[in-house]
Parts: C-alpha cells; structure tokens; sequence
C-alpha cells in the first residue's frame, strides 16, 4: 500500500485539488480497490462497500484542497472517510449481509490444495474469522482492519482514526483478543472432531 | 520483565514490527524462559497469519466502468460551477467573526421563528437568502464566499431546504462581508 507509484497520492490529490480531471481518474483507479475492500470489511455488505467508495470519492472532489500532505498519507485519509461514511450507513440502514461464504465460488478459488479436508478447514477457518470480525465491536473491528487487513503503521491508522496510536495499539490487542476468543468457541462448534486449533 | 510487562510486545512481535532494541533483549530471554507467554506469542502469530488470509481472500472489486463515469461527471459537474477558495490566513478573522454573527443571529432567528404561527415555506437550495438580521448592517461593499458545514436544522431556520440526502450536516456558502458580518447563505451546490 505504500505510495510508491509515479504520480505520487500526494501529487494526484494535489491536481485534483486544481480541478486536474485526469488526476482524479488516476486516483480513482488506483484507490477504489482499498477504499472498496476497507469498507467491506467493516460493513460487510457489498452494497454498502460500493456506496461508500462513491460517497468517498465525492468527498475527494469537494475536500481535496484541506488534504495535508505532511500530516497523514492519502490512503490513510482515505479510509477516515470511508470509516465514518461506513459507520452513518451502517447505523442508518442495513443490517450487515454476509460476506460469501464456505460454499461461495469465491471462497473454492481461495485455497489450492492437494489435500480436500485441509482446503476445506482453511475455508471455514477463514470464513469463521469472517464472521468473529464483523461480531467485533466497530472501534475494535476498524482497528483489526485498517493495521493487520490494510497494514496500516500505528501512526497511519491513527490518523485514519482520529485518535492517539496508543489508542490505536490498545484497541488492536483487544479486538485480536476478542477474535482469538470467538474462533477457539467456533473451533469448538465447528472442528470438535477434527481440528484441536483455529491456526490456520 | 515478569509476564505482564511482556505481553503488551508479544502483538508486536507477531505483527513483525520493530520494538525497543533493549527491550528485545529482555522480551527475547523471557520469552525464553516462560513457556506460557512464549505459547502466547505462537498464538498471536497464528492471528496473524489468519488475517493476512482473510486479506487475501477478500476480492478486490471488480472494475466498474459505470461507477467511474459517474465519478467523473460529478467532477466535471463540480468544477463547472465557480468555487469559492478561502486562504485560511486572510480570512481567519472573518470566519471567526462569522461563525460569532452564526451563533448570535441564530439565536434570534429561532426566536423570530417560533413566535409565527405559519413558518414560511423555505426556499429551494442554492438560491442566496438573506442573513438575519443583513439588513440593519452597515452597507455591503465587498465579501467572501465561505464554505462550511451547518446542522440541517440551521439550515431549516434560516430558510433553506436541505436535500433530503443531506440529513444531518448539509454544506453551506455564507456570503461575509468586509466587516465579518454574514449578508447571505445559501446551500453548496
């Protein structure tokens, strides 16, 4: 995720700021696929994934001028406003639709193996941590997500967050504790004859 | 270090990011030394590795050529209207008489509003209407647009109506004047 592509983040957004049409398309295409995929881990709805990313977008074209180069890269000022258009729309609509599943084409292509029932632990391993992610309180549930889904520092997701790293570090270690506790009671309904751990 | 001081590392280490070089040293003998905490640091690894599974089997989203070209025509659409660019340093004293003049006049709008039986029907947005009270100022020579964020229900009582998309915060132009009072307000387009 890091910024390493030519235009820079920071020299698109600041063209957009000039009205540089060219420079939001680029911008567009290359960061919808994280705006898109942080929001679906949070909402996990699809359908709210794709209205964030719009509404996200909107927000780039009226705010691109009060984006500050030095204080927060452009992702991490991404996803603060994908986090709080997520959070308005999840509070004001839909309840959360769950993502595809164990049996989805998606979750088949997931997992290549030689042995079946392996493939098939990991996919309900990964479709149980699924589930415990999106149980998690949001606070915590944006935390999981933006430092070990989007491998944002502590500083970036502090930014995203608007709140203090230690903030950030604090709600990452109990949000993972909470999972952890989720998927050892899921490995008890789900694995009880099979698998004696969630690792994956 | 005793177990406690230990495990607020043991997220970090699994995450692999870098802590104290001295603490390292500390962290890695008891690790070392307690099997329980070293067990801890296994299962925060696995953690890990779970999620970064779980990153990786979340599908990007497909490209999305109408979304695109809706983008772009809002972009276009928002570019083609004159905007307004406020300097923060020039105009900092007027936006902060401005939001005092908000905080006033609203005050006395809601007063005037609640004392008519049949409010009147608010006018469509982005028309300008005028400030409370604009007319008792002293004569209006040269302003600024400025751009910010009102409650819709200010926005309701000063005579504008919100679209209904714009339920809570609605964008809002303030016309300033030289003297810092506000003269008119419209919403954003």
């Amino acid at each position: 995720m890091a910024g390493s592509e030519h235009p820079s983040d920071d020299e698109l957004i600041a063209r957009v700021a000039t009205g540089d049409r060219e420079a939001f398309a680029a911008l567009y295409r290359r960061r919808r696929p994280d705006v898109y995929r942080f929001a679906l881990h949070i909402s996990g709805s699809p359908v709210v994934a794709d209205d964030v990313t719009q509404d996200v977008f909107m927000a780039v074209i009226q705010d691109a001028q009060r984006y500050q180069p030095g204080r927060s890269g452009v992702v991490p000022w991404l996803l603060g406003i994908a986090r709080n258009h997520v959070r308005r729309s999840v509070e004001r609509e839909r309840p959360a639709v769950s993502l595809p599943d164990d049996g989805s084409d998606q979750a088949r292509t997931i997992a290549v193996e030689t042995d079946p029932l392996a493939a098939l632990a990991r996919q309900q391993h990964v479709a149980a941590l699924r589930r415990a992610l999106l149980a998690l309180p949001v606070k915590y549930r944006e935390a999981v997500v933006l430092c070990d889904l989007h491998e944002l520092t502590y500083a970036d997701a502090a930014g995203a967050l608007g709140c203090a790293i230690g903030t950030v570090r604090s709600r990452l270690h109990r949000g993972r504790a909470l999972l952890a506790g989720r998927l050892r009671e899921s490995d008890d309904a789900v694995f009880r004859n099979r698998a004696p751990r969630w690792i994956l | 270090m005793t177990c406690r001081t230990v495990v607020p590392y043991l997220v970090d280490l699994a995450r692999g990011v870098a802590i104290d070089p001295d603490r390292h040293a500390d962290v890695d003998r008891h690790l070392r030394e307690c099997s329980r905490c070293a067990a801890r640091l296994e299962d925060e690894r696995a953690m890990s590795s779970a999620l970064q599974r779980l990153a990786q089997s979340t599908e990007e989203p497909a490209p999305d050529p109408a979304s695109e070209r809706a983008a772009l025509a809002a972009f276009d659409a928002a570019w083609a209207q004159p905007r307004s660019h406020v300097r923060a340093g020039r105009w900092l004293p007027l936006a902060a008489a401005a939001v005092l003049a908000l905080a006033a006049t609203l005050t006395w709008t809601i007063a005037q509003r609640s004392k008519l039986a049949t409010p009147p029907a608010p006018l469509r947005a982005t028309e300008f209407v005028p400030w409370p009270g604009a007319s008792s100022l002293p004569t209006f020579e040269s302003g600024q647009l400025m751009r910010m964020e009102l409650p819709a229900s200010m926005a309701l009582s000063l005579g504008l109506m919100p679209p209904a998309s714009q339920s809570g915060v609605v964008t809002a132009d303030v016309l300033v004047g030289q003297d810092g009072f506000a003269r008119a307000v419209r919403l954003a387009p």
